[in-house]
């Protein structure tokens, strides 16, 4: 049955199929303000004229491709293609600016095929493993990993002054909460506002932070930076590879197991691989973060593709999609009526082993097609920022409104980058509110849920529980040291 | 003494090459900004709080909609305090105690914010321009339907004056690279993907 699917995977037309979905899915996770997310609810449509492995495939092309996408835009015009590219847009868009965007580029494609190998033989080798310390993820943990997230994201992100970070964070968990509350109905911060019970969407939010900002911010300035077209080596010397492989197997078995729990998704996966790097980094390595490091560039890329495999985990087993693209991809199994859970290997018998290899195939044609792709996208971005900015505001437009075809989306992205400048001009960092409004539905359900549970208990049950005290406990030490740092440093 | 004060690392001003460090003016943070941003941030904090309270409470207090708001808002406000200690501490009293109408001045003084403001002014405009006029041309021929909306147009408009104040080529230029970029842009999302733009449809 194996050897089946193997050969199906192989056949010319699903390589092309494949191909075709993972060259989209890089184009479009390149454009700034397009998301992994978009495109796969988007491109689902597209799917569903195809036969069932046929759709498969394209959407495991377009899964792979797009999200190694959003590293293209963050290293080369300081925009995120993908929420979870956002610390490849700290380090890679400073070499960029010193003219090694090619190779920062070349080594988040390394990063993300090494990435994505390791959560592929991660799921095939340890799926009992995983899947049974990942369902030890309940609504205490979850809400715990949830706030980990957001404070390590605000202090990776705001240097000196986490607070800055955290400030930031915190404002984006109160957008969050805009809305009908999950469990009562109850419409929170909607002022009788029809259209706010909806909730705030953060794809507009993303690309209005941090498309919208950027624009703002970077085509008034008399001299823009510029990005300098000489492409140089792309593919990464093998020696420097082995340099990080330490960090790139701790990134990628923290990208995948992250990945294998529901909701927690590639965002958290890429901050936490990327704090955690830091400080497992030897001191001259350490002093490279935030200034332009490639084993930064490695920790992230590593962790957000190695997602891909862990969360297609829960998705193939339980019928629990790991994250908001592999719900897509849940979708479009479903409009093929193939239904997903703990009986697909009895229902569907050897489409779980089609789906590895398709992962695998969709791997090594991303790896190829990004390194053809780095030359043409450098000399493309390395455009004066005062044609190339311009350009990216009809996009943004376009990207706000595709997914609900609601305008209000586009309000809401206008508002979201007045925002973003303003927080910029005083000094506060963007990627915490935004990983904090992807992160605060879950946040908020899964503290009620796990309260509730804890009701009339004594705190020695909620310490009973090994991994959500852990978490508590990783919690309060982020803070602490986020707090404290400065004064050990001095 | 005055603590050190450095500005965070922000994902628009690390690196040397960035505008932030070459300015080094209002674009890096200070002591009275800091302060001043503490105290809307704690004014914001209190009301997130204060409508919190005020959610209906269907069930325990445990499922309240309000409680994690109201947790978020009051540790929002302990930050804000926090924030606004340090400020003051670095001397951020004196710095806004110079007077707001002077960051005022210093704002527009300064060339770059001026373009900024009319960056931000053509974007609101072009945004509320797209929803408010709305039509859908087409164009049918023997092979295939060729659309244009609203949205092309006012897109080729805005982009035009757009690339005409901060590219500065000359008009004619600027308007084929605006036309070509708007429609290529309408087509690949309308034709390929199948997707409504705004407006126009």
């Amino acid at each position: 049955m194996i050897l089946d699917q193997i050969l199906v995977t192989l056949s010319p037309y699903m390589l092309f199929i494949c191909l075709a979905g993972v060259t989209l899915g890089i184009l479009w996770g390149a454009m700034p303000g397009l998301s992994t997310t978009m495109a796969m609810v988007l491109l689902i449509g597209l799917s569903a004229g195809m036969g069932q492995n046929v759709a498969i495939m394209f959407m495991l092309g377009v899964y792979t491709g797009s999200v190694f996408g959003g590293a293209i835009s963050a290293v080369l015009i300081n925009i995120p293609g993908t929420p979870d590219a956002v610390p490849t847009m700290i380090e890679g868009h400073t070499l960029a600016k010193k003219g090694q965007g090619g190779l920062a580029l070349g080594t988040a494609i390394a990063a993300s095929f090494l990435g994505n190998w390791m959560g592929i033989l991660l799921l095939i080798a340890f799926i009992p493993v995983i899947l049974s310390l990942a369902l030890q993820f309940r609504s205490w943990e979850m809400f715990l990993l949830a706030m980990w997230g957001i404070a390590i994201c605000g202090t990776m992100s705001s240097g000196e002054l986490p607070l800055k970070g955290w400030i930031s964070g915190w404002i984006g968990l109160i957008v969050a909460f805009v809305g009908l509350d999950a469990i009562h109905g109850v419409p929170r911060y909607t002022f009788g506002s029809l259209i706010l019970e909806d909730g705030i969407s953060y794809v507009p939010v993303l690309i209005g932070l941090f498309g919208l900002t950027e624009i703002i911010r970077v085509l008034p300035q008399k001299n823009p930076y510029i990005i300098p077209a000489e492409v140089g080596r792309v593919v990464p010397p093998l020696r420097s590879l082995i340099k990080y492989s330490r960090a790139a197997i701790r990134s990628g078995l923290l990208g995948t197991v992250i990945g294998a729990i529901p909701g927690a998704g590639a965002n958290v996966a890429s901050f936490l691989a990327y704090d955690v790097g830091k400080r497992r980094a030897k001191p001259e390595e350490r002093a490279k973060w935030g200034k332009g490091s490639y084993e930064a560039i490695v920790c992230a890329e590593v962790a957000n593709n190695a997602n891909i495999g862990g969360s297609m985990l829960p998705t193939l087993t339980l019928g629990i999609p790991g994250n908001a693209p592999a719900a897509a991809i849940l979708a479009a199994l479903e409009l093929k009526n193939v239904v997903v859970g703990p009986a697909i290997q009895i229902e569907h018998p050897g489409l779980i082993y089609f789906i590895y290899f398709g992962l695998i195939i969709a791997n090594f044609l991303m790896y190829g097609m990004a390194i053809a792709l780095v030359k043409p996208s450098v000399k493309l971005f390395s455009l004066p920022r005062s044609l190339l900015m311009p350009l990216i505001i009809p996009l943004c437009v376009i990207g706000a409104y595709a997914v609900n075809q609601n305008y209000f989306d586009i309000y809401v992205m206008l508002g979201a980058g007045l925002i973003g400048y303003l927080l910029h001009r005083f000094g506060f960092p963007l990627a915490p509110l935004v990983l904090a409004v992807i992160l605060g539905p879950l946040a908020d359900e899964n503290l009620r849920r796990a309260l509730l549970v804890f009701e009339n208990k004594s705190i020695w049950f909620v310490l009973s529980r090994p991994i959500g005290t852990i978490l508590l406990l990783v919690v309060c030490f982020t803070f602490y040291d986020g707090l404290f740092r400065r004064k050990k440093t001095k | 003494m005055v603590p050190e004060y450095k500005s965070p690392v922000t994902p628009g001003n690390q690196g040397k090459g960035s505008s932030a460090d070459k300015a080094g003016r209002d674009k890096r943070s200070t002591p009275a900004k800091d302060l001043a941003a503490s105290a809307v941030i704690a004014a914001f904090a209190v009301f997130v709080m204060l409508i919190a309270l005020r959610m209906p409470k269907p069930g325990t207090v445990y499922t309240a909609p309000g409680l994690l708001p109201f947790l978020t808002g009051l540790t929002l406000l302990i930050m804000a305090v926090g924030l606004g200690i340090r400020s003051i501490r670095a001397g951020g009293v004196r710095g806004l105690l110079q007077g707001p109408d002077k960051g005022v001045r210093d704002h527009f003084a300064d060339i770059e914010n001026l373009r900024a403001l009319l960056l931000i002014g053509i974007i609101i405009i072009y945004v509320i321009v797209t929803e408010q006029i709305t039509f859908d041309l087409r164009f049918p021929t023997d092979f295939f339907v060729f659309y244009f909306s609203s949205y092309e147009l006012i897109s080729i408009i805005t982009l035009t004056l757009v690339l005409r104040i901060f590219w500065r080529a000359a008009l004619v230029r600027c308007f084929l690279v605006s036309a070509f970029w708007a429609i290529a842009l309408a087509s690949v999302f309308r034709y390929a993907f199948h997707i409504l733009l705004p407006g126009g449809g």
